[in-house]
């Protein structure tokens, strides 16, 4: 009897601990972070995760690309960035995609979980406008000025001015290779969507970028050979 | 040899009623943070009774019997013989289109206890198509159904997928050792260390979360996700 009480309180204790409450302090990760929609008035499940993800569809049409993906996305068409040698970047395509789908400024944010679909109340100028990844104002779908997304990671270990080896380490995410998606370059090779980890007080930056924080542009030269 | 895992998920969940039961667990606490739900009537250590799987009282189901539309203390036609869980309903035949993920990898068809589910809530198969009967008449209501349509995988959890831990991937999942509601482990709701159907839900009880019967909350929030996702 004395063992089975044993063996019922060391289950009774597993079943007291809060895999929230470890979760807590340095390495929160999504739980608090600009991506913690949880609080918001038009979340009214008042979950994390769901704002973009879903486990189940519920025969609902929603983009497919993996990451059981929740949320509407963006039609526009984008004019791009073009490369100095002239070549014009293509569409965004992969997961970037799917952070344009609010960022863009043409989706609300409460376009979600089959509700609110084309008429959309939040939207990201309405959090803060330096959120808008195409900054223009006079051409609202520019993204000619932004960072080339979906671009392959163009590595050459002869051209000392390009970039660097993906092996190398991209600052506790791994390395660089881990956050490309498919080779190329999208918004989440840059940003930690999930995270509030790794460089605390930045835009989900995975390497700070002050040199306070590590070292000055440490992002920008994690990958340029600069 | 080799404790297969449902007898293991089976013990534990033995022993977790039986500590709720004479009152060793903290069950005042954990009534608090999982409580009953808007159903009004589902509390802690109340198990299969009264479930949304409870088909006693079912139309399509005249013997009254709880356990009878998924299990049989004999072995009888719809039994699947390769299960360990005395198997009493029919299972599906459909070949799946299953998750794949960003990288272009193609999940696998569902194996283990999944298949199980998926016998009824795929909805090729009758509720009432158990036993050694040949009903064919009650099927699963939309809003338990699985999948986009017919066969459509791709837009669900994937099931019967490893649970790949590596602590070095700080964006990946947690430590198997790590709680899961109050159902043990998360080592311990793996089907043979794959993600099933049935690490999410608790198939036998409402004692964590009744509707849809989740081992953790998800509203208010996303408990359950970020149970095993480090994000």
């Amino acid at each position: 009897m004395k063992k089975v009480l044993v063996t019922l309180t060391a289950f009774a204790a597993i079943a007291w601990m809060s895999p929230t409450a470890m979760a807590s302090g340095a390495g929160a990760g999504i739980v608090g972070s600009p991506h913690d929609f949880s609080a918001e008035t038009w979340n009214s499940r008042e979950e994390v995760c769901r704002s973009c993800h879903v486990p189940h569809d519920h025969q609902r049409d929603i983009y497919e690309l993996g990451l059981l993906w929740n949320h509407e996305t963006s039609s526009a068409t984008y004019t791009t960035y073009t490369h100095v040698d002239g070549t014009v970047q293509g569409q965004p395509d992969g997961t970037s995609k799917l952070c344009l789908g609010c960022h863009d400024g043409t989706v609300g944010i409460d376009e979600w979980d089959g509700k609110n679909i084309g008429a959309g109340t939040v939207f990201i100028n309405d959090f803060n406008t330096g959120f808008k990844v195409p900054g223009n104002i006079t051409n609202p779908n520019d993204l000619s000025r932004t960072h080339p997304l979906s671009v392959a990671y163009d590595y050459d270990a002869a051209d000392l001015d390009g970039l660097h080896d993906p092996a190398n380490p991209m600052g506790t995410s791994g390395t660089i290779g881990d956050v490309l998606e498919q080779g190329k370059v999208q918004c989440s090779s840059c940003h930690d969507v999930h995270d509030n980890e790794a460089a605390p007080g930045t835009h989900l930056l995975r390497v700070a970028q002050k040199a306070s924080q590590g070292t000055a542009s440490g992002l920008c030269i994690t990958c340029h050979n600069k | 040899m080799t404790i297969p895992s449902w007898v293991r998920i089976f013990l534990a969940q033995v022993l977790m009623a039986l500590a709720l039961l004479v009152g060793v667990g903290p069950v005042e606490a954990l009534a608090g943070r999982y409580g009953s739900d808007k159903r009004g009537s589902n509390n802690l250590g109340e198990g299969l009774a009264g479930s949304a799987h409870d088909f006693s009282e079912a139309e399509w189901n005249p013997s009254g019997k709880m356990c009878a539309p998924c299990h049989t203390s004999r072995r009888k036609p719809k039994q699947d013989k390769s299960s360990p869980a005395y198997w009493n309903h029919a299972l599906s035949n459909a070949v799946y289109s299953t998750y794949t993920t960003v990288s272009g990898a193609t999940a696998s068809q569902p194996t283990g206890g999944s298949k199980l589910c998926l016998g009824c809530h795929d909805g090729t198969v009758a509720l009432d198509d158990y036993g050694s009967g040949k009903h064919q008449n009650a099927f699963i209501p939309k809003d338990g159904l699985i999948g986009s349509g017919l066969g459509d995988l791709m837009r669900t959890h994937p099931i019967s997928v490893a649970y790949d831990y590596d602590p070095a991937h700080i964006d990946g999942l947690r430590n198997p050792v790590n709680p899961m509601g109050i159902s043990g482990s998360i080592a311990s709701i793996l089907d043979e260390g794959k993600v099933s159907c049935s690490s999410c839900h608790d198939v036998h009880n409402q004692v964590a979360v009744a509707q849809p019967l989740l081992r953790a909350p998800m509203r208010g929030s996303s408990e359950l996700c970020l149970t095993c996702h480090r994000k």
